[in-house]
C-alpha cells in the first residue's frame, strides 16, 4: 500500500479486541455494543461509513467453500454467502446503526487508513456527508485475535 | 457544483477484456449486434454445478497460465490497452485505484479445498492494485476498493477525487473480476440466478448470470490532458453514493436508496434529472433488484424517462468488474452518440414499466448515468458527460 500522506491518526474513539478465528458475522455482532457509544444516534442519509479491512470476507469465504465441498454445492449455506463479500462488515454496521450515506470498504492493510481519513475530509468538505465514521478492522485468524478501531472524522483538520 | 468539482476530469485511455470482446471496439461491435456471451459450460456441468450457464472468457487461458492469478492477468491486460491508448506512458506519480469483490476467488477456493497453501493476503483486491502499480512503475497512491458489484464505479470515483484534490496528476482506475465458482454457488443458493438467460427489466426475467472480465481507464485533469495533446474520450463528473442500511442482500423495495445515489450524482454536478439522456441501468435481471431500480428511475425522472439500457444480458454480471465494463460501454456510446441494445429485454414488465432499448438508438447524448448496486445495500451512480471543450 502506498499512501500519499503520512500523518498520525488521533487515538480511536473505540478500540476493541475481536475473537480469534471468528467468522465476520459473529465478530461484528460482538462489536456492536462497543460501537454504540460512537454511532448510536447517527442514523440517516448524511452519515457515511468508511471501513479499512485487512481480511474481511476471508473467513466466511473459506468456511462457505469448505462446507460446500463437504456437503455438496447444492447444499451450500446461503446465509453465509453474503459474508464472503469483503464489504459485508461495512454493510452490517450500516444496518445496525442506520448509516445510510456513502459506504466504502477498502480491502488493504492499515497503511491506507491515512488515505481513508483524507477521503473522509474530502467528503465532509464537499458536503457529500455530514458525518463520517472510519473503522479499521482486522478479523482474528490463524489463532490470533483481531482488532477493531473506530473514529468519527472531524470536519476540520484534514 | 463545488469548487473542487469544477476541476474537470476526463478519461483519456480505456481497455476492456470481456466475454464479448477483448478490446473496446470488439465489445461495442458485438453489443450493437445484440449478441450475448451467455452459454452453457461443459466443465461446470462435469463438476456438478446446478447452474452451468455463464458469460466467461473462453480464450484467455493463454494469458493467465496461473489459474490462481486470473484476476491479475485480466487487470494487467485491460490496463495495458488503456495505457497504450492514452497517448503516453503513465506519469510516475500516477495513482492506481482498483475495485473488485474479494480478490482471486480461485485462490480462496483452492485453499478451502486444501489444494493450495498460498498466503491469501497476497491474493486479495490489493494484489491487483499492486500488480498494476508495479507493471506501470507508478509511485502514486493506491486504493483497493472492495464494494462488491459496484466496485468499478467506486474505483473510478476514488480516482476522480484524488485528481480533483491534486494528490495525483493521473490515475489508472477500473474494476476486475475473475470467474468465481464460489460466487456461482453463492448466488445460486441465494436464488438469484436465472433459469436460463439474464433478461433485464423483462416481464419474464428470472435472475442473473455470472460473468467475468476487467475494464481499466486512464483519468486525468482535462487541462493537463489537453496540454499534452491527449484526446479526451469522456468527462467523469460525479459519483453519487448511498447505502440502504436495510437487508444483507435485498434492496429497499421502494428504490429509495438507489434514487438517492442518482440524485446525489446529479446534485453534485448541478444537473437536472431532465438533462440526463441515458441511464445504463444496473439491470441485474433479478425480480427484486430490477423492480426497485425501475421504481427509483420512475420516481427520479417521472414522465421524462431517458433512454435506458442494460448490459448484463450480454455480458453476464461480472460483479466487481461489471460497472467498469459498463462504464466502458457508456464511454463508447457517448463517442458514437448511440445507446446500445439491451440483450435479453423483449417484453416490458408492467410492474417495472421500463422499456429498455432493443436496438441501437442513435440520439444526441450529453449526460449519462452508470448505475451499479451491490449486496449490502450499496448504491452508486456515476455521472458522465460527452467531452466538449467549454469556453
Amino acid at each position: 500500500m502506498t499512501a500519499s500522506v503520512a500523518h498520525a491518526l488521533p487515538a480511536p474513539a473505540v478500540a476493541l479486541v475481536l475473537p480469534a478465528d471468528a467468522l465476520e458475522r459473529e465478530a461484528l455482532a460482538g462489536a456492536f455494543d462497543g460501537l454504540a457509544a460512537l454511532m448510536d444516534g447517527a442514523a440517516g442519509p448524511a452519515s457515511a461509513l468508511f471501513v479499512v479491512a485487512d481480511n474481511a470476507g476471508r473467513a466466511s469465504a473459506l468456511k462457505f467453500w469448505a462446507d460446500a465441498q463437504r456437503s455438496g454445492v447444492g447444499l451450500a449455506n446461503p446465509d453465509l454467502f453474503p459474508w464472503c463479500l469483503a464489504n459485508s462488515p461495512g454493510a452490517a454496521l450500516s444496518r445496525r446503526f442506520g448509516l445510510a450515506g456513502p459506504n466504502v470498504t477498502w480491502l488493504d492493510g492499515p497503511a491506507v487508513l491515512a488515505q481513508a481519513w483524507q477521503a473522509a475530509h474530502d467528503l465532509l468538505r464537499s458536503g457529500r456527508a455530514g458525518r463520517v465514521f472510519l473503522v479499521a478492522l482486522r478479523l482474528g485468524q490463524d489463532g490470533q485475535a483481531g482488532a477493531l478501531r473506530a473514529w468519527e472524522v472531524p470536519a476540520q483538520g484534514g | 457544483m463545488t469548487p473542487a468539482a469544477s476541476v474537470r476530469i476526463v478519461i483519456t485511455g480505456m481497455g476492456v477484456v470481456a466475454p464479448l470482446g477483448r478490446t473496446p471496439e470488439a465489445l461495442w461491435g458485438r453489443l450493437l449486434r445484440g449478441d450475448s456471451a451467455a452459454c452453457d459450460w461443459p466443465d461446470l456441468l462435469a463438476q456438478g454445478y446446478r447452474g452451468t450457464r455463464a458469460a466467461r472468457l473462453d480464450d484467455f487461458d493463454d494469458q493467465a497460465p496461473d489459474p490462481l492469478r486470473r484476476g491479475r492477468a485480466l487487470a494487467l491486460a485491460a490496463a495495458a490497452q488503456a495505457v497504450a491508448r492514452c497517448g503516453a506512458p503513465l506519469d510516475a506519480a500516477a495513482a492506481v485505484c482498483v475495485g473488485s469483490t474479494l480478490g482471486e476467488s480461485a485462490a480462496f477456493e483452492a485453499v478451502a479445498e486444501g489444494r493450495a497453501t498460498v498466503d491469501l493476503a497476497d491474493y486479495g483486491v490489493a494484489s491487483f492494485t499492486a500488480a498494476l502499480h508495479a507493471r506501470h512503475a507508478c509511485e502514486g497512491p493506491t486504493q483497493s476498493l472492495a464494494t462488491a458489484c459496484a466496485a468499478g464505479n467506486y474505483a473510478v470515483g476514488a480516482a476522480m477525487d484524488l485528481l480533483r484534490a491534486g494528490r495525483t496528476p493521473q490515475a489508472l482506475a477500473g474494476g476486475v473480476e475473475p470467474f468465481s465458482r464460489l460466487a456461482l454457488v453463492g448466488f445460486s443458493r441465494s436464488r438469484a440466478m436465472a433459469q436460463r438467460d439474464c433478461q433485464p427489466f423483462d416481464a419474464r426475467r428470472s435472475g442473473m448470470l455470472l460473468g467475468e472480465g476487467a475494464a481499466m481507464f486512464v483519468l486525468e485533469r482535462a487541462d493537463t490532458a489537453l496540454a499534452r495533446g491527449a484526446r479526451p474520450l469522456a468527462e467523469v463528473v460525479a459519483l453519487g453514493l448511498s447505502c440502504d442500511a436495510g437487508h444483507p442482500t435485498a434492496p429497499l423495495g421502494d428504490g429509495s436508496g438507489m434514487r438517492r445515489a442518482m440524485r446525489a450524482a446529479l446534485d453534485q454536478a448541478g444537473v437536472a434529472a431532465a438533462d440526463v439522456d441515458w441511464v445504463n441501468a444496473h439491470g441485474s435481471g433479478t425480480r427484486a433488484s430490477d423492480a426497485a431500480e425501475a421504481r427509483a428511475l420512475r420516481d427520479l425522472f417521472g414522465e421524462r424517462l431517458p433512454a435506458v439500457s442494460g448490459s448484463k444480458g450480454a455480458l453476464g454480471h461480472a460483479l466487481g468488474a461489471s460497472s467498469a465494463l459498463e462504464l466502458a460501454i457508456c464511454v463508447l456510446g457517448l463517442g458514437a452518440q448511440t445507446v446500445p441494445p439491451t440483450a435479453g429485454h423483449a417484453e416490458v414488465d408492467a410492474e417495472c414499466g421500463i422499456a429498455c432499448t432493443r436496438a441501437p438508438e442513435a440520439r444526441a447524448l450529453t449526460w449519462v448515468l452508470n448505475n451499479a448496486f451491490a449486496f449490502g445495500g450499496l448504491n452508486s451512480a456515476l455521472l458522465l458527460r460527452r467531452w466538449e471543450a467549454l469556453p
